[in-house]
Protein backbone atom coordinates (compact mmCIF):
# COMPACT_ATOMS: atom_id res chain seq x y z
CA UNK A 1 0.00 0.00 0.00
CA UNK A 2 2.51 2.56 -1.15
CA UNK A 3 -0.46 5.47 -0.51
CA UNK A 4 -0.60 4.68 3.62
CA UNK A 5 2.80 4.42 3.57
CA UNK A 6 3.37 7.62 2.26
CA UNK A 7 1.20 8.77 4.61
CA UNK A 8 3.15 7.44 7.66
CA UNK A 9 6.43 9.06 6.06
CA UNK A 10 4.56 12.72 5.77
CA UNK A 11 3.49 12.26 9.39
CA UNK A 12 7.39 11.25 10.49
CA UNK A 13 8.55 14.10 8.56
CA UNK A 14 5.32 16.75 10.04
CA UNK A 15 6.81 15.49 13.91
CA UNK A 16 10.42 15.95 13.43
CA UNK A 17 9.93 19.70 12.39
CA UNK A 18 7.81 20.49 15.32
CA UNK A 19 10.48 18.65 17.14
CA UNK A 20 13.04 20.48 15.22
CA UNK A 21 11.32 24.08 15.87
CA UNK A 22 11.11 22.96 19.46
CA UNK A 23 14.28 22.37 20.12
CA UNK A 24 15.83 25.52 18.41
CA UNK A 25 13.14 27.73 20.44
CA UNK A 26 13.98 26.00 24.13
CA UNK A 27 17.32 27.42 23.98
CA UNK A 28 16.64 30.53 22.13
CA UNK A 29 13.97 31.66 25.03
CA UNK A 30 16.78 30.66 27.63
CA UNK A 31 19.22 33.04 25.83
CA UNK A 32 17.02 35.45 25.33
CA UNK A 33 18.04 39.10 26.75
CA UNK A 34 16.37 39.97 30.67
CA UNK A 35 16.98 43.53 29.39
CA UNK A 36 18.58 45.71 27.03
CA UNK A 37 22.36 45.28 28.37
CA UNK A 38 23.01 43.82 24.86
CA UNK A 39 21.78 46.18 22.67
CA UNK A 40 23.58 48.91 25.04
CA UNK A 41 26.61 47.21 24.19
CA UNK A 42 25.96 47.18 20.46
CA UNK A 43 25.36 50.60 20.03
CA UNK A 44 28.50 51.27 22.51
CA UNK A 45 30.89 49.43 20.21
CA UNK A 46 28.91 49.93 17.38
CA UNK A 47 29.22 46.21 16.36
CA UNK A 48 32.87 45.85 17.25
CA UNK A 49 34.35 42.63 18.66
CA UNK A 50 35.20 43.69 22.25
CA UNK A 51 38.62 41.63 23.13
CA UNK A 52 39.36 40.04 26.49
CA UNK A 53 41.79 42.26 28.34
CA UNK A 54 42.97 45.84 29.52
CA UNK A 55 39.44 46.26 31.44
CA UNK A 56 39.95 45.54 35.42
CA UNK A 57 36.53 45.25 36.82
CA UNK A 58 36.46 44.49 40.52
CA UNK A 59 33.34 43.53 41.96
CA UNK A 60 32.87 41.22 45.21
CA UNK A 61 32.29 37.64 44.64
CA UNK A 62 29.55 37.89 46.68
CA UNK A 63 27.32 40.94 47.45
CA UNK A 64 25.29 40.17 50.74
CA UNK A 65 23.17 43.70 49.93
CA UNK A 66 22.36 43.87 46.12
CA UNK A 67 21.39 48.01 47.11
CA UNK A 68 25.34 48.99 46.95
CA UNK A 69 27.61 46.57 45.60
CA UNK A 70 31.18 48.47 45.65
CA UNK A 71 32.84 48.46 41.69
CA UNK A 72 35.97 49.68 40.93
CA UNK A 73 37.18 49.88 37.27
CA UNK A 74 40.55 50.72 35.97
CA UNK A 75 41.96 50.52 31.83
CA UNK A 76 45.12 50.14 31.27
CA UNK A 77 46.60 53.06 28.99
CA UNK A 78 48.96 55.48 28.73
CA UNK A 79 46.57 58.23 28.83
CA UNK A 80 48.02 60.39 26.06
CA UNK A 81 46.68 62.58 23.98
CA UNK A 82 47.73 59.49 20.84
CA UNK A 83 46.26 56.78 22.81
CA UNK A 84 43.52 56.96 25.85
CA UNK A 85 40.77 55.46 27.44
CA UNK A 86 37.50 57.72 25.96
CA UNK A 87 34.64 55.98 27.62
CA UNK A 88 33.99 52.86 29.60
CA UNK A 89 30.17 50.97 29.58
CA UNK A 90 28.99 49.07 32.63
CA UNK A 91 25.86 46.62 32.05
CA UNK A 92 24.10 44.62 34.31
CA UNK A 93 22.35 41.08 32.92
CA UNK A 94 20.15 40.84 35.44
CA UNK A 95 18.73 43.98 36.38
CA UNK A 96 15.35 45.57 35.25
CA UNK A 97 17.31 48.16 33.15
CA UNK A 98 20.79 46.85 31.56
CA UNK A 99 22.60 50.39 32.31
CA UNK A 100 24.27 51.18 34.95
CA UNK A 101 26.83 53.71 33.95
CA UNK A 102 28.95 55.06 31.46
CA UNK A 103 32.13 56.90 32.15
CA UNK A 104 33.83 59.74 29.86
CA UNK A 105 37.62 60.11 30.74
CA UNK A 106 40.33 62.16 28.82
CA UNK A 107 43.99 62.25 28.95
CA UNK A 108 43.33 65.09 31.23
CA UNK A 109 42.31 62.53 33.43
CA UNK A 110 45.68 60.91 33.80
CA UNK A 111 44.39 57.33 35.09
CA UNK A 112 41.55 55.55 33.29
CA UNK A 113 40.01 54.57 36.79
CA UNK A 114 37.12 54.42 38.83
CA UNK A 115 34.86 53.21 41.65
CA UNK A 116 30.84 53.72 42.70
CA UNK A 117 28.44 51.78 44.09
CA UNK A 118 25.98 50.26 41.74
CA UNK A 119 22.44 48.21 42.32
CA UNK A 120 22.61 44.54 41.54
CA UNK A 121 18.49 43.04 41.69
CA UNK A 122 20.17 39.00 41.68
CA UNK A 123 23.04 36.97 40.78
CA UNK A 124 24.47 38.13 37.88
CA UNK A 125 27.16 38.98 35.38
CA UNK A 126 28.14 42.58 35.18
CA UNK A 127 30.27 43.54 31.96
CA UNK A 128 32.64 46.68 31.45
CA UNK A 129 33.75 47.96 27.82
CA UNK A 130 36.02 50.53 27.46
CA UNK A 131 36.54 51.89 24.27
CA UNK A 132 39.77 53.73 23.34
CA UNK A 133 40.42 56.78 21.33
CA UNK A 134 41.32 54.62 18.21
CA UNK A 135 38.41 53.00 18.73
CA UNK A 136 39.27 49.69 19.55
CA UNK A 137 37.34 48.27 22.49
CA UNK A 138 38.19 45.86 25.27
CA UNK A 139 35.58 43.96 27.52
CA UNK A 140 35.66 41.97 31.47
CA UNK A 141 32.98 40.41 32.92
CA UNK A 142 32.33 39.26 36.67
CA UNK A 143 29.83 37.60 38.35
CA UNK A 144 28.56 38.74 41.33
CA UNK A 145 25.96 36.49 43.46
CA UNK A 146 23.55 38.41 45.16
CA UNK A 147 22.15 37.40 48.38
CA UNK A 148 19.69 40.24 48.70
CA UNK A 149 18.09 41.78 45.81
CA UNK A 150 18.68 45.30 45.03
CA UNK A 151 15.66 46.71 43.56
CA UNK A 152 13.30 47.59 46.54
CA UNK A 153 9.83 47.28 46.17
CA UNK B 1 14.24 69.84 48.11
CA UNK B 2 16.93 71.25 50.78
CA UNK B 3 20.15 72.43 49.68
CA UNK B 4 22.08 69.34 48.86
CA UNK B 5 25.70 69.84 50.09
CA UNK B 6 28.30 67.47 48.55
CA UNK B 7 30.58 65.82 50.64
CA UNK B 8 34.18 65.96 48.55
CA UNK B 9 37.81 64.83 49.29
CA UNK B 10 41.14 65.11 47.48
CA UNK B 11 43.99 62.91 48.36
CA UNK B 12 46.56 66.52 48.16
CA UNK B 13 45.32 69.79 47.28
CA UNK B 14 49.63 71.04 46.74
CA UNK B 15 50.42 68.88 43.92
CA UNK B 16 53.25 69.13 41.32
CA UNK B 17 52.34 69.59 37.66
CA UNK B 18 51.56 66.38 36.10
CA UNK B 19 50.89 64.67 39.56
CA UNK B 20 47.77 62.44 39.85
CA UNK B 21 45.02 63.94 42.36
CA UNK B 22 42.48 61.23 43.78
CA UNK B 23 38.83 62.30 44.26
CA UNK B 24 36.05 61.27 46.31
CA UNK B 25 32.74 62.55 46.32
CA UNK B 26 29.36 61.76 48.12
CA UNK B 27 26.60 63.35 47.81
CA UNK B 28 22.97 62.62 49.14
CA UNK B 29 20.30 61.68 46.71
CA UNK B 30 17.37 58.84 47.09
CA UNK B 31 18.11 57.89 43.44
CA UNK B 32 14.33 56.80 42.81
CA UNK B 33 14.36 54.02 39.96
CA UNK B 34 11.20 54.30 38.95
CA UNK B 35 10.36 50.38 39.41
CA UNK B 36 9.11 50.80 42.52
CA UNK B 37 5.73 51.51 44.10
CA UNK B 38 4.35 53.13 47.28
CA UNK B 39 1.54 51.87 50.13
CA UNK B 40 -0.73 52.26 47.67
CA UNK B 41 0.23 50.55 44.44
CA UNK B 42 1.50 53.49 42.67
CA UNK B 43 4.72 53.62 41.43
CA UNK B 44 7.08 55.73 42.36
CA UNK B 45 8.58 58.19 39.83
CA UNK B 46 12.02 57.55 38.70
CA UNK B 47 14.28 60.44 40.26
CA UNK B 48 18.14 60.72 39.64
CA UNK B 49 21.48 62.28 39.43
CA UNK B 50 21.53 61.15 35.83
CA UNK B 51 25.18 62.88 34.94
CA UNK B 52 28.29 63.94 37.06
CA UNK B 53 31.17 66.03 35.59
CA UNK B 54 34.32 67.45 37.34
CA UNK B 55 36.02 70.01 35.75
CA UNK B 56 39.61 71.89 37.37
CA UNK B 57 40.20 75.49 36.10
CA UNK B 58 37.49 74.88 34.18
CA UNK B 59 38.40 71.89 32.10
CA UNK B 60 36.78 68.77 32.28
CA UNK B 61 38.68 65.83 33.47
CA UNK B 62 36.22 63.24 33.92
CA UNK B 63 32.11 63.04 33.47
CA UNK B 64 29.63 59.90 34.08
CA UNK B 65 26.36 59.18 32.60
CA UNK B 66 24.34 57.61 35.70
CA UNK B 67 21.44 54.74 35.03
CA UNK B 68 19.34 53.76 37.71
CA UNK B 69 21.71 50.87 38.90
CA UNK B 70 23.41 53.63 40.89
CA UNK B 71 23.10 53.06 44.38
CA UNK B 72 21.19 55.60 46.92
CA UNK B 73 23.26 58.32 48.12
CA UNK B 74 26.00 57.93 45.24
CA UNK B 75 29.80 57.93 45.76
CA UNK B 76 32.22 58.15 43.04
CA UNK B 77 36.25 58.36 43.19
CA UNK B 78 37.83 58.92 40.44
CA UNK B 79 41.65 60.62 39.43
CA UNK B 80 42.63 63.45 37.27
CA UNK B 81 46.34 64.52 36.37
CA UNK B 82 47.12 68.08 37.91
CA UNK B 83 48.13 70.61 35.15
CA UNK B 84 46.99 74.33 36.14
CA UNK B 85 45.97 75.81 39.71
CA UNK B 86 42.20 76.43 40.62
CA UNK B 87 39.01 75.16 41.79
CA UNK B 88 37.98 71.58 41.06
CA UNK B 89 34.19 71.54 40.77
CA UNK B 90 31.85 68.90 40.93
CA UNK B 91 28.09 68.78 39.17
CA UNK B 92 25.64 66.55 39.76
CA UNK B 93 22.49 66.72 37.30
CA UNK B 94 19.27 65.51 38.77
CA UNK B 95 16.64 64.06 36.47
CA UNK B 96 14.57 67.37 36.63
CA UNK B 97 17.40 69.54 36.05
CA UNK B 98 18.35 70.72 38.89
CA UNK B 99 22.10 70.69 39.86
CA UNK B 100 24.43 70.03 43.22
CA UNK B 101 27.33 71.71 42.60
CA UNK B 102 30.75 71.26 45.12
CA UNK B 103 33.91 72.99 44.59
CA UNK B 104 37.42 72.69 46.24
CA UNK B 105 40.68 73.91 44.69
CA UNK B 106 44.28 72.59 44.10
CA UNK B 107 47.50 74.25 44.04
CA UNK B 108 49.96 72.89 41.19
CA UNK B 109 53.23 74.27 42.01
Amino acid sequence: MPFALHRRGLLTVGLGAVAAAASVGGPGVVLAAKNDAEDLIKRFTGGRNATEGRVRLDLPEIAENGNTVPMTISVESPMTEESYVSDVLVVAEGNPRGGVATFHFSPASGVAEVNTRIRLAETQDVIAIARMNDGAVFRASKQVKVTIGGCGG
Amino acid sequence: MAEVKPRIKLDKKQVRKGEIVEVKALVSHVMETGLRKDASGNPIPRKILNNFTCTVNGKQVFSADFETAISANPYIQFKFRAEESGPVVLTWTDDDGTRIVGQESITVT
